[in-house]
């Protein structure tokens, strides 16, 4: 099937978190996402390898039970074995579970492809006493199997030569070659009469048997002892509030001092050195002014958040890594059915806290359309950290005595609207029907670092790269029209009629001004550049900067203790169970923006900016994702919906706040 | 009996998964399928969570209903 006989195309399938997409990372040293739960790789993707001067090619498959699929990534890998015949297919298997993995092996080698096994988590199986007899399973199969250890590495690079092999020699799977005397045998016998898919159990049954030693088990108490806790009815809801509130509370209490930092470091210091620099080459105004106004104001900005993004990241992939959020939807069930829901929505909403993109692509795992449905509708409400910025920036401006509660708030409120979303979906379109729910339970897995680690770190750097472009180019495209026409003072400018244009909608809300208004709409975009747009406005309105005496050694020696002193305090942070309140220390270099911000809001009018923030769909991102994953009847009824329900909840929120913090 | 009517902590071997079933194939698939034995580790609500092997898997009753169990000492 290859174009020149020197490439292979790979197909890695197996059950769902057996470790394919760490295997694919480790061989082709992509970082594809993994997760400590079934579902995670939900669409196909693919890696390369030289070896040997073959370039093989690597694709990464939804995890499947059988070839009969239900959902829609189970389908996207069916689809992928059947019709487009990979070269082989490297079947990844988990090894302490080798017995139920089978079943899926055997209905793999009626494909009569190629095939080459990896018995992953060989250290797990080891603890477990299991061992494999690689040399009769390759007798009684024609599968050459090969230990991998997708952890450590070991192993990995000698399946290689095995896919190579099985290519050049086209080992297929020869179930048919056993020895009378096998138990395989005997299986088999019994099985002839029945159905295909009692016959493959059957025999996947005996090759198990014939291949698998099992010493006296032990050592897989741990996760039992652990889910008799973390799954009781009473205690486990007790532990999920807590854990819950930990994620929280880590996440602000242990990157404000960081942000604090970073906020004087670009803004003082880096800010401080480029227009010293720029000066002294003697550059015109309007250059130093672009520096200070959109690169420093605007892109500057969006970075101080970085810290507060990868805390986050670090604890959403811990809660997935650890196994303990593919525990959640046994345990939530109960409250998730009450509201119409199936238990498998926890995953998604949950993984919405961290971006709604991919959690609107989680939904591919759930059965029935009509939950998807449901789900997708609801994951944009939930907040991610791109709102969060805007929160944490507005919460403590406007209420520093409860900054915490206001935050709070804010994601409650998210929540309440996607269960109203979703009851109204369900009263507007479908019956009641309840759906069942089946799904496998991973054992608790110490989260391994450097994983963790490179996860988070492509998180920060799609941050760092949307920093980079988006926002930017959202900067600089407002910053030049801020100073056009020619001449023109900023509040004359095409940005402000624009602004002046869409006020009266947003005027009901106290969000008049047209530095607000044209600020909503880039938050299309991208949340985070609606501050950003505020940021560069106000620069813009600031007289030039007046020279300051700037000591380059003693400042560098002053930001270097910051940082010092600001990591002590994110980490005492740690030590204290109570959320500290997001106290921002206001330091003059950035006291500007938050002064023009404070004159351009009232307590009332930030609120509801935040609610227009929150609930107005999530980003263009999020918008396409939608329109993919339910179509685009569904994606732009979501966006009118959104923009209703925010509208309306913005202005009750804003004619009452008004009278009562008045 | 049916795997749902099994009680908390009880030890069953699986006589069959009825075909009217939807998720018949995949429910055998995971592990629950003819003389496999299981142990039924917790119920909370509608939901079950049980031991096939190495494997668990928490299924609801609508799925359990289907699955057709003798009771084992
Ligand atoms: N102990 C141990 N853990 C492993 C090994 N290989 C992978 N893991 C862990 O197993 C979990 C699942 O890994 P993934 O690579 O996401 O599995 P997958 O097969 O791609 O899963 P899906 O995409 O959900 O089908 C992750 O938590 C990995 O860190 C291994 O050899 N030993
Ligand atoms: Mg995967």
């Amino acid at each position: 099937m290859s174009e020149n006989g020197r490439t292979v195309r790979v197909a890695i399938a197996g059950n769902p978190n057996t470790g394919k997409t760490t295997l694919l990372n480790r061989l082709a040293g992509s970082t594809f996402a993994v997760g400590n739960w079934p579902g995670v790789t939900v669409e196909r993707k693919t890696g390369f390898v030289q070896f040997q001067g073959w370039r093989i090619e690597l694709v990464d498959l939804p995890g499947l039970y059988t070839l009969e699929p239900l959902t829609e990534d189970e389908r996207i890998a069916r689809d992928y074995l059947l019709n487009e015949r990979p070269d082989v297919i490297l079947n990844v298997v988990e090894t302490p579970r080798l017995e139920r993995n089978l079943n899926l092996t055997v209905e793999l080698a009626e494909l009569g492809i190629p095939m080459v096994m990896a018995l992953n988590m060989m250290d797990e199986a080891q603890r477990l006493g299991i061992s494999v007899d690689v040399g009769k399973l390759y007798a009684l199969s024609g599968i050459r199997a090969i230990p991998t250890n997708g952890r450590s590495g070991q192993g990995v690079r000698e399946l290689l030569p095995a896919i190579l092999e099985a290519h050049q020699r086209q080992q297929r799977p020869t179930l048919a070659l056993i020895h009378d005397e096998d138990p395989l045998m005997a299986n088999l016998r019994a099985a002839a009469e029945l159905d295909a898919q009692s016959r493959r159990l059957g025999i996947a049954e005996g090759l198990y048997r014939a291949v698998v030693q099992r010493r006296e088990a032990q050592a897989r108490e741990f996760s039992a002892a652990l889910d008799r806790v973390l799954l009781h009815p009473v205690l486990g809801l007790v532990a999920y509030l807590a854990i819950m509130y930990l994620f929280f509370k880590v996440s602000f209490d242990f990157s404000a001092p960081l942000m604090d930092w970073l906020d004087g470091f670009i803004n003082g210091y880096v800010g401080q050195i480029a227009a010293t620099a720029l000066m002294q080459i003697g550059a015109p105004e309007l250059v130093v002014r672009f520096m200070s106004e959109a690169v420093i104001g605007g892109v500057g900005f969006a970075l101080t958040f970085l810290p507060l993004i990868a805390v986050m990241f670090f604890l959403l992939t811990l809660l997935g890594m650890s196994g303990y959020m593919a525990r959640l939807p046994f345990l939530l069930d109960r409250f998730m059915r009450h509201l119409g829901l199936n238990g498998k929505a926890v995953i998604p909403l949950l993984l919405g806290l961290g971006c709604n993109v991919p959690a609107v692509m989680a939904t591919r795992t759930m059965e029935s359309p009509r939950d998807k449905l449901l789900v997708v509708m609801m994951i944009p409400f939930m907040s991610c950290p791109a709102r969060l910025v805007i929160f944490s920036f507005f919460a403590t401006l406007f209420f520093p005595q409860n900054a915490a509660l206001v935050i709070f708030g804010m994601y409650a409120l998210g929540v309440v609207v996607a269960l109203f979303t979703s009851l109204l979906l369900q009263r507007a379109l479908f019956k009641h029907e309840s759906s069942a729910m089946l799904i496998e339970l991973p054992p608790y897995r110490l989260p391994h670092l450097p994983t963790v680690g490179a996860i988070v770190w492509s998180h920060v750097r799609e941050f760092l790269y949307r920093a980079g472009t988006v926002i930017f180019a959202v900067s600089v495209v407002i910053w030049s029209l801020i100073h056009l026409p020619p001449g023109a003072t900023p509040a004359e400018s095409i940005v402000a009629r624009i602004g002046q244009a869409i006020a009266p909608a947003f005027a009901p809300l106290g969000l008049g001004d047209w530095r607000i208004t044209t600020s909503l709409v880039p938050a299309f975009l991208a949340r985070e550049v609606s501050l950003s747009f505020m940021a560069t406005v106000t620069a813009a309105e600031e007289e030039a900067s007046e020279e300051r005496a700037f000591d380059f050694i003693a400042e560098t020696q002053e930001q270097a203790e910051g940082l010092l002193r600001a990591l002590g305090q994110s980490v005492s942070s740690l030590l204290n169970l109570n959320l500290q309140t997001l106290n921002v220390e206001e330091d003059e270099e950035t006291a500007f923006l938050r002064d023009r911000v404070r004159a351009l809001f009232t307590p009332a009018s930030g609120l509801a900016f935040m609610i227009m923030l929150l609930l107005y769909n999530s980003c263009l991102a999020v918008y396409g994702v939608m329109d993919k994953e339910v179509g685009r009847k569904y994606a732009l009824g979501f966006l009118a919906w959104s923009f209703v329900v925010a509208w309306v909840v913005a202005f009750v929120v804003y004619q009452v706040a008004q009278r009562v913090l008045a | 009996m049916r795997l749902s009517d099994a009680l908390q902590g009880q030890r069953i071997k699986i006589v069959k998964v009825r075909e009217e079933c939807a998720l018949h194939a995949k429910v055998q698939a995971m592990g629950l399928h003819s003389a496999r034995e299981a142990t039924v580790l917790s119920r909370s609500g509608r939901m079950m969570l049980v031991e096939v092997g190495n494997v668990r898997l928490a299924l609801s009753d609508e799925i359990a209903g289907y699955v057709e169990v003798h009771p084992q000492l």
